[in-house]
């Protein structure tokens, strides 16, 4: 993928050119094509959501005035009959194999981003097309069936060309950053600089690409560098990527052959947290990894991913499965035979320094014993189902379970609304119960008399608490008793909105309850134990 | 002396994979792992606060040890107990896993200064707990794990031996720890654990009334927890320790953590005191 030095060319020799084709709707386009077309009588207007923000839309919701970044009742605002779809990446890997295969036959490597954006350089083809324009018309008439709307671009480097493909343009060579200058800086791809540079007053990009390049670097360091490498047209990174040796790559030969995606994600998840000890080993970060798979019948199937952010384990194994998921989809239709071999192999890659996202100082020994707790973990996991290993991650709510949400390891982390450390009202202090009965237990918080405590709308309760009784067992005496805590939850929300209440109890026989008064009924919610 | 290259003289050694020539460094490893003549003693345990590592006997949580910890019947504390011998490790960056105790409170765990980002759960191994845990004791640091009842002999035996083999902890979980009473019978294991820490007697200090009558936030302030330790190696063979579980200000710092029997001076440090 490194471009060799054109002769004849004053421009800068080592960007190549590159087409990139996008179409910006194909999250929405991949779970529900139905929706794209021509306006028709009964085409539902359909949005993509992901974490409850609108990512994608389709033609007619977006002629509704549906955009990307809106709420989701924003959205149902512009478009009432509005119908939404959960994201859903592997689908849109699957859906979008058939249109890296149709560009790889202009035989040349293909780099795919995300799905709905890959590039391929133009040298070979273009001269065998007819010049870049050639080319151009001749990959959309290739791909045009397999999508809805697509842009095309052409310019020097991906990042260009990308922008270039926005305009549906071709740059000629050379004239990439002059094409770029009028962009604004927040193209750059990096929000967090953007808005430092924006603050500075470099409101686009031309601006940043007229900045003394030693500045740039001693003020805003690599990303900067990098950033402005962007700006001018040239390669995306600062340093050039080197290419790596062929040997890091790792694999795994499958006997027998998966015919199931499942069978193969737990190889495909050890394979990244082995690449991953290779890299960090080295002190690399991998920007460009080929996904190699072998079928049975001896079939290799190659696809390049990019990420300039470096590879971490998580993201290599979920694009790893995406990959396996579309291969196997396309060859099970043509009796491949199932999957015999999977191979990750790094490209390019550039010294981490700078992109290390995971803590600070972490040592290669630490790196490989959290590696051997992954294998471990997947172990586990093909013993016991994927489900059954989970992680915990911290967050906002009040009662002791609500407050900790369970994962399976190797999913991504959700996004989760309500921070931990917001304040909420009802939440009761420090010390947790250390045991948390999951389903919470049956219970009883009586009075004097033995009737049960109730909690009034001004959260008052109807008696003193006397005794208290957790699943049917003895009956305790209460010795001192907190509370109640009352929690309006949702008020605003009619459907989901619950009116509860906490009590902490203290019995005489030195046990300590947290009990949860909803609609009249106890429940024991924690035990201090 | 005719001194031959570093990657030369590692080849004829059996087992390992020699380096390529000319990759030094991955040499240079191996012959380091290949002449550290033993494994030191600091290395060989996990960082444990003080008043729990005197009820073990040793300075720390030793690698490839087995620990039992329960409550006796009617008592609480158990689950703060075991919880806590994870928090030291887990500080230093041990990886720790939890097995077979659904209802564990791992916000009680955070609280304890467990780090959720290194913990994995299994609340629901089924009937496969001892392969569970056999597997997760090849890549954790710590397992603490629930085993449900009647748990072979043998079956013990052998996971306390691939504690051992792996240089791994694993910590049993006995009656009361993670469970909504202190009731049934004690954990029986295949043979004497490094020690068996039993919670015999506990008491909640609850917080300050306010006038109205009620604790403004929260009722409980601090527990004692009197903590009988019998062990295999050290001596005495059984000790017994008041420990506060947690502290008075809230969750326990092992800073905070008092010794009723004897107090340590260090142990009983002030963070306040400490930061001037």
């Amino acid at each position: 993928m490194v471009a060799r030095p054109t002769p004849g060319r004053s421009r800068p020799p080592s960007v190549p050119r590159t087409l990139v084709v996008c179409c910006a709707d194909w999250a929405a386009y991949a779970v529900a094509p139905h929706a794209f077309g021509p306006p028709a009588a009964g085409r539902v207007p359909v949005a993509v959501l992901e974490q409850h923000r609108v990512v994608a839309t389709s033609p007619t919701a977006q002629a509704a005035g549906v955009r990307a970044g809106q709420r989701r009742r924003e959205a149902e605002a512009h478009c009432p009959e509005l119908s939404f779809v959960v994201r859903d990446e592997g689908a849109e890997v699957r859906a979008f194999e058939p249109v890296a295969r149709a560009l790889e036959s202009f035989g040349v490597p293909v780099t795919v981003r995300s799905p709905g954006w890959a590039a391929l350089p133009t040298r070979g083809p273009a001269r065998r097309l007819g010049g870049e324009a050639g080319l151009r018309s001749a990959v959309l008439e290739r791909i045009a069936s397999l999508g809805p709307s697509w842009q095309l671009g052409i310019a020097d480097g991906a990042f260009a060309a990308s922008l270039a493909a926005e305009a549906g343009t071709i740059v000629p060579p050379g004239a990439s950053a002059a094409f770029l200058a009028p962009f604004a800086i927040e193209r750059v791809g990096d929000p967090e600089l953007a808005d430092l540079l924006r603050r500075l007053g470099i409101v686009r990009l031309g601006d940043l690409a007229r900045l003394p390049e030693g500045v740039v670097l001693a003020r805003f360091g690599v990303a900067g560098a990098s950033a402005q490498c962007r700006a001018k047209g040239l390669e995306a990174t600062a340093g050039p990527p080197r290419p790596v040796a062929v040997e890091l790559g790792v694999g795994r030969v499958l006997d027998p052959p998966a015919e199931r995606v499942e069978a193969v994600v737990l190889v495909a998840r050890a394979l990244a947290e082995e690449l991953a000890v290779v890299l960090a080993r080295r002190g690399l970060a991998c920007t460009l990894l080929a996904v190699e798979a072998e079928t049975a019948t001896g079939e290799l199937a190659r696809r390049c991913w990019s990420d300039e952010g470096g590879w971490t384990p998580g993201l290599i194994a979920e694009r790893l499965r995406w990959q396996l998921e579309a291969w196997l989809a396309l060859g099970g239709a043509g009796g491949g035979g199932g999957i015999a071999a999977v191979r990750l192999v790094p490209l390019e890659a550039v010294p981490a320094s700078g992109r290390q996202l995971s803590l600070w100082g972490r040592s290669v020994e630490r790196v490989e014993a959290e590696a051997r707790a992954a294998r471990v973990v997947a172990r586990v996991q093909g013993m016991l189902g994927e489900e059954s290993v989970l992680r915990p991650i911290r967050r906002g709510g009040r009662g002791p379970g609500e407050q900790i949400l369970l994962v399976p390891v190797g999913d991504p982390t959700p996004r989760l609304p309500g921070a931990p450390e917001a304040p909420w009202p009802g939440r009761l202090p420090a010390p947790a119960p250390a045991a948390v009965p999951d389903p919470p237990l049956p219970a009883r918080l009586c009075d004097q008399s033995g009737a049960l405590v109730v909690v009034d709308g001004r959260g008052r309760p109807s008696a003193p608490p006397a005794s208290v009784q957790v699943a049917g067992g003895a009956i305790e005496a209460v010795r001192a008793v907190a509370g109640p805590f009352p929690v309006d939850e949702r008020f605003w929300d009619r459907r989901r909105r619950r009116r509860r209440a906490r009590f902490q109890v203290l019995t005489e026989t030195g046990e300590g309850y947290l009990l949860l008064v909803e609609r009249g009924e106890y429940r024991l919610e924690g035990r201090y134990d | 002396m005719v001194v031959p290259p570093l990657a030369e003289s590692l080849r004829d050694t059996k087992g390992a994979v020699p380096p390529k020539r000319g990759d030094e460094r991955a040499a240079l490893s191996l012959l380091a792992q290949r002449l550290r003549p033993t494994a030191l003693a600091r290395e060989e345990l996990f960082g444990l606060a003080r008043p729990l590592a005197e009820l073990i006997g040793t300075p720390g949580l030793r690698r490839g040890s087995t620990l039992v910890v329960e409550a006796a019947p009617g008592v609480s504390g158990a689950s703060s107990l075991a919880l806590c011998l994870l928090a030291g490790p887990a500080a230093e960056g041990a990886t720790c896993a939890v097995v077979g105790l659904p209802g564990l409170g791992l916000l009680a765990a955070a609280e304890l200064g467990v780090a959720l980002e290194r913990l994995v759960v299994v609340p629901d191994p089924g009937q496969r707990s001892a392969a569970a845990v056999a597997a997760l004791l090849e890549g954790f640091d710590v397992v603490l794990a629930g085993f449900p009842a009647g748990l072979p002999t043998a079956t013990a035996r052998r996971l306390s031996a691939r504690a051992k083999e792996r240089r791994s902890v694993l910590i049993v979980a006995g009656r009361g720890v993670g469970a909504p009473s202190a009731s049934g019978p004690a954990q029986p294991w295949g043979e004497a654990p490094e020690a068996r820490l039993v919670a015999v007697a506990s008491t909640w200090y609850t917080a300050p009334d306010s006038p109205s009558g009620a604790p403004l936030l929260g009722l409980f302030a601090g527990r004692e927890v009197e903590v009988v330790a019998r062990r295999r190696r050290a001596a005495p063979e059984e000790v017994r320790q008041r420990l506060l579980l947690p502290a008075l200000e809230g969750a326990a710092r092992p800073d905070d953590w008092w010794v009723g029997v004897a107090p340590a001076p260090d142990a009983i440090r002030a963070p306040r005191a400490r930061r001037a």
